[in-house]
């Protein structure tokens, strides 16, 4: 799955890359391999089923600790 | 990009410049030179007649009339050219060294159409379009004689697409046939041609013809860039061309739309399109071109247009049906049962009992045989296409439900799609492909694949642009006044404007807001008459 | 990065397509239920003051994108770090559709198909819309809008068998701080969205007409989802509430003459493509964003990492529908107000505080 993964990453990258390196977009390609390297990391995280903390549940304790904490005993 | 881009026009370029270096060769004031090169170049073409002949007062000087047999008309030959060429009493008074070429061409050929040229390249391309070549010895020059004259096709009904009311006259092979039939069309001063030769060995004549006033000067630059670009060897047919000047070279649909009536032709020239002619086929390429032209048809508006309105809904209905038939079928069959009224999912039920394929393969693999089945009726001889139809129909549908390898509801949606796709003939290639994968994201996903894959059709179409206008027009953007001849067919009198993105020089038709049971009022139309 | 242009018209259907999104299929505010349609009118007012206090932006600094503005006013380092907060509040609006979308299909039509499979096409498609430009999205858009506005308008005359209009009663019933907080967070979460827009508005064709197009929008969507929760309390009474996707079970109920029966899978396809435009609009304006963050010429070649990002995200969103309800209630105001309003509120000021925009625009 993760070799999948790779794979499918890199040949997008190399289609994207070739276009990029002929009108000498040198900085688009920088920003483009960062998020593609992340993109890749992200998703190789999604795949191997690491027990990540869920983005909403992060805003919910903010909030409910904030609120205890402006607000005590509420 | 760019830069990779510019070279290979710049390259193109040159490759187009080198045989105009040769032809600068110019003819010999011998006439035994001059034959000899002739003779080389075309070889010993037993097509190639040389006459031999003395021309002028006596003592008379050599001269040679060549033409190719079977391009040339042997009456205008015979009777205009030799004829008075042989007659010693229509020298007249004249002695021996004046401008014989002059002189013949001024008082004696009842030709039409005469050009006298040096060149000798372009005179051998005059003799191979069917021009009777005159040549005496002494003049490094020659005589063009229009003398075109060969087997034609008559003007006849077109096969491929077919109506009911309305003219029945069809373009044939013959460039300058079709021209004239578009040209009694359209009487008015502004049709305009322009010709080229394309094709470095056919030197097809290519003809684009507009309205002046009417059509989008800069679309006709753009048309003449295009077709100037090209450099091929040969055109045998309009999509030579369409291929070669399109916008989405990759896509499914096509956008450019041929055909082969004059009176479709000249309601699109009228409209502010360019035509594009080309030697040798009845069909004539139009653009630019919009989506919804497909499902237009030069009877819409030989029929009242309360039916006229129908019929195209049911146009648009029966496409639909086509592409998402088999697909919806699919979907609810496999994935959303319950979507089914209980009765009818009894019965098809009962009906797929036992069949050992899933749904979705039966569809395709049907598809596919049906597919076969009529590209096999098309290509055959006249009489085997019975056996054909036969053979499909009973054999392979009965015979196939009968042994339970297939549910009878597939075959009834196979035969329902068959159906409905030649309803839109043009869009006939299209039409199949996206049948074929919205079935299989039926199979895989239910009806979200269907959506998944239809939205991904409309991004495509959105994107798509024909000669800078966009593609699905007025559709996508939604342009309001050009709905009247997409969602309805307006009645002619309130067919006011021209399609708002391509006949925008001269948007009015007729005056706008006249309805006939009224007495007349609005402005008069600003148009050129 | 070459500049398309869209008309007002196709500007106002893009504002109703984003507001509408997602909201259609899982309205917040339930615990106000047969007075939502009601509040989402309140809402819609008090949106509309929002968005004129976020267009004086655009009107002082016209043919700038929010993240523009941002540099001008904040200077390159800070104004960045200001655009790089918005992204994440753009991801996190993508997602969010995404992944409601996703789990309605999950939980009411595919129950046995795995989320990547229902997840990952959606994606494809929204990369391909976002890389041929907003100018597809928006031709793209008005059909579909037009349709899914039909189909509301036409649902008046599917469920007249079928409503009471006593399920209407009583009328606001609701101590005040419950129709307060309910009509502010329905303003900051479908409505107040639309501050993503004005990464878009330079590129409207006629920009003095952007304001009237905006307003037309919000109301037109506003007036839509009003329309639509009317039915459904009419249809459904105080029952209503207890469903977590009540559009969708709402035409399930739609029953005429015992043949259109379970019409639900049509509306829910017409709301997914509302998803769809979207989450395409999310990625088109962070991939636009993120080239004018880093003063890229072309933004294309993004567009496919981000919208893995607005997967990942989406799949690590919320680990159940009813955790995505408390946060709805609890925190998406306040993560709302933050964005939608202090933000932009906190980017005018310091602008003014500066002083006259026109000269900085020269410099």
């Amino acid at each position: 799955m993760i070799i999948l993964l790779v794979l499918i990453f890199l040949g997008l990258f190399l289609y994207e890359a070739r276009g990029l390196v002929a009108g000498e977009y040198w900085r688009e390609l920088a920003v483009f391999t960062l998020l593609m390297l992340l993109g890749l990391f992200l998703s190789i995280l999604l795949a191997s089923e690491v027990d990540l903390p869920y983005v909403e549940s992060i805003w919910l304790d903010l909030y409910t600790g904030l609120r205890e904490g402006l607000v005590p005993g509420a | 990009m760019f830069k990779m881009f510019w070279r290979k026009l710049r390259l193109a370029h040159q490759r187009k410049r080198a045989p105009a270096a040769r032809s600068s060769r110019d003819l010999s004031p011998s006439l035994a030179v001059n034959l000899k090169a002739f003779l080389q170049e075309l070889g010993t073409s037993p097509d190639l007649i040389i006459r031999h002949l003395t021309l002028g007062p006596r003592p008379g000087r050599t001269g040679a009339l060549l033409f190719i047999d079977g391009l040339v008309d042997p009456q205008v030959v015979n009777r205009d050219v030799l004829f008075p060429l042989l007659n010693e009493a229509n020298w007249g008074k004249n002695q021996g060294d004046i401008d014989l070429l002059a002189y013949v061409a001024d008082n004696l050929l009842a030709v039409g159409e005469i050009e006298r040229n040096t060149n000798f390249r372009q005179t051998m391309q005059a003799l191979l379009a069917g021009n009777t070549i005159l040549m005496v010895d002494g003049q490094a020059e020659a005589l063009l004689l229009a003398s075109k004259g060969w087997e034609k096709r008559a003007i006849r009904e077109p096969e491929a697409e077919q109506i009911i009311l309305g003219p029945h006259e069809g373009f044939t092979e013959n460039l300058r046939t079709n021209t004239a039939l578009l040209r009694r069309r359209i009487a008015t001063a502004g049709l305009q041609f322009e010709e080229m030769k394309l094709g470095r060995r056919t030197q097809t004549t290519v003809a684009i013809a507009y309205l002046k006033g009417v059509v989008n000067e800069k679309l006709v630059e753009e048309v003449k860039t295009r077709l100037k670009r090209i450099n091929i060897d040969y055109i045998m047919d309009a999509n030579y061309l369409s291929e070669f000047i399109t916008d989405a070279p990759y896509s499914l649909f096509p956008t450019i739309a041929s055909t082969e009536r004059p009176d479709v032709a000249a309601a699109k020239v009228l409209e502010g399109r360019v035509a594009i002619f080309v030697d040798g086929t009845p069909l004539v390429n139009t653009v630019p071109t919009l989506f919804v032209e497909f499902f237009q048809s030069p009877d819409d508006y030989n029929f009242p247009y309360q039916y006229a309105t129908m019929i195209r809904w049911f146009r648009y209905l029966s496409f639909t049906l086509a592409v998402l038939g088999p697909a919806f079928f699919v979907a609810l069959g496999s994935y959303h049962q319950e979507l089914i009224p209980t009765p009818l999912l009894l019965t098809v039920k009962a009906a797929t009992e036992g069949t050992p394929f899933p749904l979705v393969i039966e569809m395709v693999v049907m598809g596919l045989v049906f597919e076969i089945l009529r590209e096999a009726g098309v290509r055959l001889a006249r009489p085997f296409g019975q056996t054909i139809s036969i053979v499909g129909a009973l054999v392979i549908g009965e015979a196939a439900v009968t042994a339970g390898l297939v549910g009878a509801p597939t075959i009834i949606v196979i035969a329902l799609t068959a159906i409905t796709t030649f309803v839109v003939p043009g869009l006939l290639g299209p039409g199949i492909y996206l049948r074929l994968i919205y079935t299989i994201l039926a199979g895989v996903l239910g009806a979200y694949g269907i959506l998944t894959g239809v939205l991904f059709t409309l991004l495509h179409l959105a994107s798509l642009r024909s000669f800078g206008i966009p593609y699905m027009a007025p559709l996508m953007p939604v342009v309001p006044a050009d709905l009247k001849d997409v969602v309805v067919r307006a009645p002619v009198w309130a067919l006011w404007t021209r399609p708002r993105l391509i006949g925008w020089p001269q948007p009015r038709r007729q005056p706008i807001g006249y309805v006939p049971d009224q007495e007349e009022k609005g402005e008069e139309a600003g148009d050129d008459g | 990065m070459t500049k398309e242009q869209i008309s007002p018209r196709q500007l106002t259907f893009l504002v109703m397509s984003f507001t509408i999104g997602s909201w259609i299929v899982l309205p917040s505010g339930l615990e106000a239920w047969q007075n939502l349609w009601l509040i989402i009118l309140l809402a819609m007012g008090m949106s509309l003051v929002f968005a004129y206090l976020c267009l004086f932006l655009f009107r002082r600094y016209p043919g700038k994108t929010l993240f523009e503005i941002h540099e001008i006013v904040y200077g390159p380092v800070i104004g960045r770090l200001f655009s790089l907060l918005f992204m994440w509040f753009f991801l996190q609006i993508g997602a969010n559709a995404l992944a409601v979308f996703v789990t309605l299909l999950k939980t009411r039509v595919f129950t046995a198909t795995p989320d990547l499979a229902l997840v990952i096409p959606w994606v494809i498609t929204v990369v391909y819309g976002c890389r041929r430009g907003l100018e597809v999205i928006a031709r793209c858009n008005e059909p579909l809008i037009l349709a899914t506005a039909g189909l509301i308008l036409l649902s008046v005359f599917l469920v007249l068998n079928i409503m009471e209009l006593e399920n209407l009663y009583p009328f606001f019933n609701l101590p005040l701080p419950t129709v307060l907080w309910n009509t502010l967070g329905i303003s900051l979460f479908p409505f107040g969205q639309n501050v993503a827009i004005l990464m878009l508005l330079p590129q409207v064709n006629r920009p003095q007409k952007v304001r009237t197009a905006i307003f037309w929008g919000i109301l037109a969507a506003g007036g839509l989802l009003s329309l639509l929760q009317f039915l459904a309390v009419s249809v459904f009474g105080k029952t209503g509430e207890l469903f977590v996707f009540p559009t969708y079970e709402f035409y399930r109920m739609i029953n005429i003459g015992q043949v259109f029966t379970r019409l639900e899978l049509i509306p829910l396809l017409n709301f997914l493509t509302m998803g769809f435009i979207k989450i395409m609009l999310c990625l088109y304006i962070l991939a636009v964003g993120t080239a004018q963050i880093f003063n890229l010429r072309v933004y294309q070649p993004l567009a496919f990492p981000l919208g893995v990002m607005i997967l990942f995200v989406a799949q690590q969103l919320y680990p159940s529908i009813s955790l995505h309800l408390e946060y709805i209630k609890l925190a998406q105001p306040f993560f709302g107000l933050f964005f939608s309003l202090f933000l932009p509120l906190l980017t005018l000021g310091v602008s003014f505080l500066r002083g006259s925009a026109q000269r900085e625009m020269k410099s």
